[in-house]
């Protein structure tokens, strides 16, 4: 499983990596990170990632519009929105471009597995 | 958390109001309301009818109206004994029809007394009532009434 | 889980007397197959059977007509009558064999046939009791028998040749066929009768068999049909017990339950509460989407048109979209049954259906949690409440504490006059609105005070009354009942008023104050200036703060501060409205400022001089956007204070003086700071009873002016 992580936060970033990248995760991939949309859109299109956790609010190109492009780019990719936004709206239009699931930040390191097992599964 | 609010106000004028409309077919008019205080009209008519509440709220409702008004009244209602004692009387009904709705508004577990009827002087309610009560001027053809709502909630638990 | 399995389960019975049935049938057929082909086996024998008596007749007939023919000596005759005997013997023969061991035998219609070997004990003693005859009688036949039964002409020659030498062989056989002819007759008859025999026998076990089978079919099929009506009648019983469950549990559950199908219309069946939850008119098969739009919030209806298309899709995972239901705790306004509209809180949870692995409907739980939200909100309310209550506290101990005292004594004034102008009788709805524009100006002013000196409790509660009293006189049916409100809203103010006092009482005798009160009546009480720069600063920089604005104020008040009391506190009270004027209205947000090339940080300057002759000047300058006509003119008609033509027709003068007037306002949106259009009266009204006058001087995107002049001796 190729993993993206897209978020302006280092912190966020490496975060996720620690969680979804243990050793203990069967097999996830990381393939890179992005701190804007369009170093996402460069990585994604260069790597082809399977899985992608995806922040909304960023510099340069938002999450919503990063969702758009990956899933024109490939509809069966996998999005978690990660997105600490009280506006449901916004990340619900995230989820109407074509990701799949939604995590509140902050989020526990149980949170972060379980949605993506959830979300791996078929 | 204040006391009460205009709607439980409401209730007992609204009783008055019911209590000549149905008699007469003309509606009292609330002309304004304002707290019983010392620099203030006093309210208080030639007879005044009240009722004692306990339960959910305790206080005293009171209705003053001059004797004019009432005697206007027992003439719509085709009464020919127009004396003090029939005067009072009426008051009393109306005191009456205001506790009825106060039991519909606020339940069955409200005790309410039967109403006491008497004739008053120029600043009678002044001395009687809480400071600050509601009063509520209404106007009924070109008579001044009142009705002053002095209650309190109970304390809750 | 599976549901070919539970199918199976289910029909267990049905399925079990089928199978039972389709066994049965296949064992009838196959014993009645097997009894057909016993049957044709039994023809074959009763056949052959009767044949053997037909044949030991033909052949004692042979050796009688070979007899005859040979004594007249014709011998074409004897040659055809010793090979009819020929053909007969060896019938007879094989036949007999077969009966005793089984085997292949010529039948009635010349083919070959299998003959089975007898069975009974009676068809076996009957075909040996043959052989012991046939057995001797073969031998004495013998020398007249073909060695290779072809019968060719030498042959036949050579038998009659035979016959002819040995008359005695033919007489000896004849001679033994006359005697025991009977005897084979009677064993073949035996066999036969045996053989048929076994074969009635066969037939009646056929019949048993074929009746038994018939038997348990219809047995079996009643049992079918008693366990499939059984079934059919408990499964009915069941699905209307199960219907009538469902219907209870719709009838009586609070919740308001419904399925949502595909095209989010409302399923047939939904629960009583409902209609009442909604308040709305529910019927089944109903478009569910006008009847959200109805209630709900538009931004939250429309997040939710999305968050119900993405559950009804298949795309996102519902576990991972459930935090995202912004259906959660909506105000909604609903009208009850007296007609009066009421928010209510409402929660919506959306429960994909699945059916054969596919989205089908949406399972929607509507709860009432009016109850939880108001308490939530009490809760914070009482919060705030808490917390506003204690910064009011920990000022009024920085507070000055005559300061202090003087406020409680003019709200306490102006509550009074309030109630004054309530209990004033007023015929007409103009004298009302009269009033109530007054005791607006009066809540206008405590909540100036309240705020120079930071008592946000009371500020707060006077910028609510107002905001309430603003839609009151925008009301055209304002009336008497609405007068109800607003005392019950002066009773309000009392109560904050007296808990006030009796603060500020208990932190006098802390501060050993107790008996300033008394005080301030006998030692005239003289405003000071430095705390009122210091409130009128914070003031002008809190108000900054909520507008994302900057200010720097500059003060030079000391001649304010030598005029008479009175005057002193009337300019107190204009410089917070003068103030409030030019943070929200004036000076602008540091971008805008930014592209006027002007320092992001504002100005503020608030000046008090002397004119000479007991004359004196109190200005409030600011370094904003000016009042400029055209905006004023532009403002108006959008707020619908004027139309255009008015708005064209008023000269610039004329279109800056209806700043002065009550209910005008140039704020976009209201807030504690503008926007309702009270101020600029309550100044030119403090300025008139003054005796002074104002004057108004500006400079598009440079500054404004206000300037008071008056005079101090009367």
């Amino acid at each position: 499983m190729k993993l993206l992580i897209v978020d302006d936060s280092a912190l966020i970033r490496s975060r996720i990596a620690r969680i979804l990248c243990d050793k203990r995760m069967n097999d996830v991939q990381l393939l890179g990170m992005a701190r804007n949309g369009k170093e996402a859109i460069t990585l994604f299109t260069e790597h082809e990632p399977e899985l992608v956790t995806m922040d909304i609010t960023m510099p340069e190109m938002d999450g919503v519009e990063c969702t758009e492009k990956m899933i024109e780019i490939n509809p069966d990719c996998n999005i978690l929105v990660v997105s600490a936004l009280s506006d449901k709206a916004t990340a619900l239009k995230a989820l109407k471009k074509g990701a799949r699931g939604f995590l509140y930040k902050p989020f526990s390191d149980e949170d972060l597995i379980t949605a993506f097992l959830e979300l791996t599964s078929p | 958390m204040s006391a009460i609010n205009e709607k439980d106000i409401l209730i007992f004028v609204e009783a008055v109001s019911n209590f000549f409309f149905q008699i007469t077919q003309e509606k009292v008019e609330i002309k304004t309301a304002y707290l019983l205080e010392d620099d203030v009209p006093s309210a208080t008519f030639d007879l005044t009818s009240y009722i004692t509440l306990s339960g959910g709220f305790t206080g005293r409702i009171y209705f003053s109206a001059p004797h004019s008004m009432l005697t206007h009244l027992l003439l719509v209602m085709g009464e020919q004994n127009r004396s003090d004692e029939r005067l009072l009387d009426a008051a009393g009904e109306i005191a009456n029809t205001i506790s009825g709705n106060a039991r519909k508004h606020f339940g069955e577990t409200m005790e309410i007394s039967v109403p006491t009827s008497q004739t008053t002087k120029s600043n009678w309610l002044k001395t009687v009532v809480s400071p600050r009560s509601y009063v509520i001027l209404v106007k009924w053809k070109h008579y001044r009434a009142s009705v002053v709502v002095d209650i309190q909630r109970a304390e809750q638990k | 889980m599976n549901d070919d399995r539970s199918i199976f389960f289910k029909y267990r019975k049905i399925v079990f007397a089928v199978v039972l049935f389709m066994v049965a049938d296949a064992v009838v057929i196959g014993v009645n197959f097997y009894n057909t082909y016993k049957s044709d086996e039994s023809a074959v024998s009763i056949n052959l059977s009767g044949r053997q008596r037909m044949l030991s007749q033909r052949m004692t007939k042979a050796l009688l007509m070979t007899e005859n023919s040979l004594a007249r000596s014709r011998n074409v005759a004897t040659k055809a009558n010793l090979k009819e005997l020929n053909l007969a013997v060896k019938l007879f023969d094989t036949t007999l064999k077969g009966f005793r061991d089984g085997g292949m035998v010529t039948g009635g219609d010349g083919n070959p046939v299998f003959l089975t070997q007898v069975e009974t004990d009676e068809s076996r003693k009957a075909v040996e009791e043959t052989y012991e005859i046939w057995d001797y009688y073969l031998g004495l036949l013998q020398p007249l028998l073909s060695k290779n039964q072809e019968f060719s002409e030498e042959e036949l020659e050579g038998m009659l040749e035979f016959v002819k030498n040995n008359p005695d062989t033919l007489t000896a056989a004849l001679a033994f066929a006359q005697m025991n002819n009977l005897k084979i007759l009677q064993y073949m008859n035996d066999l036969t009768t045996d053989l048929e025999h076994v074969a009635n026998k066969r037939a009646s076990t056929l019949r048993i068999v074929l009746l038994a089978g018939i038997f348990f079919a219809l047995v079996n099929f009643a049992y079918t049909v008693v366990v499939s009506i059984r079934d059919l009648i408990l499964g009915d019983h069941l699905l209307a017990q199960s219907r009538k469950e469902t219907a209870e549990i719709l009838a009586t559950v609070r919740e308001g339950l419904f399925l949502l199908d595909k095209d989010k219309k409302i399923g047939t069946q939904f629960s009583s509460s409902l209609p009442d939850i909604l308040r709305r008119d529910i019927q089944p098969g109903a478009d569910f989407m006008p009847h959200l739009e109805a209630i709900a919030p538009r931004s939250v209806y429309e997040a939710a048109v999305d968050y119900i298309e993405l559950l009804l899709g298949d795309r996102v995972k519902e576990s991972l979209v459930t935090s995202l239901n912004p259906l959660t705790d909506v105000p909604v306004l609903v009208t009850d049954t007296r007609g009066d509209t009421q928010t209510r809180y409402l929660s919506f949870f959306f429960n994909r259906v699945i059916t054969a692995e596919q989205i089908s409907h949406l399972l929607v739980t509507v709860q009432d949690v009016t109850d939880k939200a108001v308490l939530a909100q009490q809760v914070e309310q009482a919060k705030n409440q808490a917390k506003a209550e204690i910064e009011t506290l920990l000022r009024l101990a920085n507070s000055d504490f005559d300061t202090l005292q003087r406020f409680i004594t003019n709200v306490g004034e102006s509550l009074a006059q309030i109630n004054a102008a309530l209990s004033e009788s007023h015929e007409e709805a103009r004298e009302r609105m009269r009033i109530l524009n007054q005791i607006m100006r009066l809540v206008h002013g405590i909540k100036g005070e309240a705020a120079v000196l930071g008592i946000d409790m009371l500020e707060s509660y006077a910028h609510d009354c107002e905001k309430e009293m603003i839609v009151m006189r925008d009301d055209e049916n304002f009336g008497g009942d609405q007068m109800l409100r607003v005392v019950v809203l002066l009773e309000g103010f009392y109560q904050q008023h007296s808990s006030l006092a009796q603060v500020v009482s208990r932190l006098g005798s802390a501060l050993g104050k107790a008996h300033s009160a008394e005080r301030e009546d006998a030692a005239e009480d003289t405003p000071r200036k430095q705390p009122f720069v210091d409130h009128i600063t914070a003031l002008a920089e809190r108000i900054a703060a909520d507008h994302g604005k900057q200010v720097k104020v500059s003060c030079q008040l000391e001649k304010m501060f030598s005029l008479p009391n009175t005057v002193t506190r009337e300019l107190q009270d204009i410089s917070v409205q003068l103030v409030r004027n030019a943070l929200a209205h004036g000076i602008e947000a540091p971008d805008k400022r930014n592209a006027h090339n002007k320092p992001l940080i504002g100005r503020l300057s608030l000046r008090c001089e002397s004119l000479g002759h007991g004359r004196h000047s109190f200005t409030v300058r600011d370094d904003g956007c000016g009042i400029v006509p055209e905006r004023l003119r532009k403002l108006f008609v959008e707020k619908g204070f004027m139309t255009l033509e008015e708005a064209s027709a008023l000269s610039d003068k004329e279109i800056a003086t209806r700043l002065f007037l009550p209910g005008v306002s140039t704020a976009e949106t209201p807030d504690q700071d503008s926007g309702h259009g009270i101020g600029l009266d309550v100044v030119l009204e403090k300025v008139k009873r003054m005796g002074g006058h104002m004057l108004v001087r500006s400079s598009p995107d440079k500054f404004t002016e206000f300037s008071i002049q008056f005079s101090t001796t009367p």
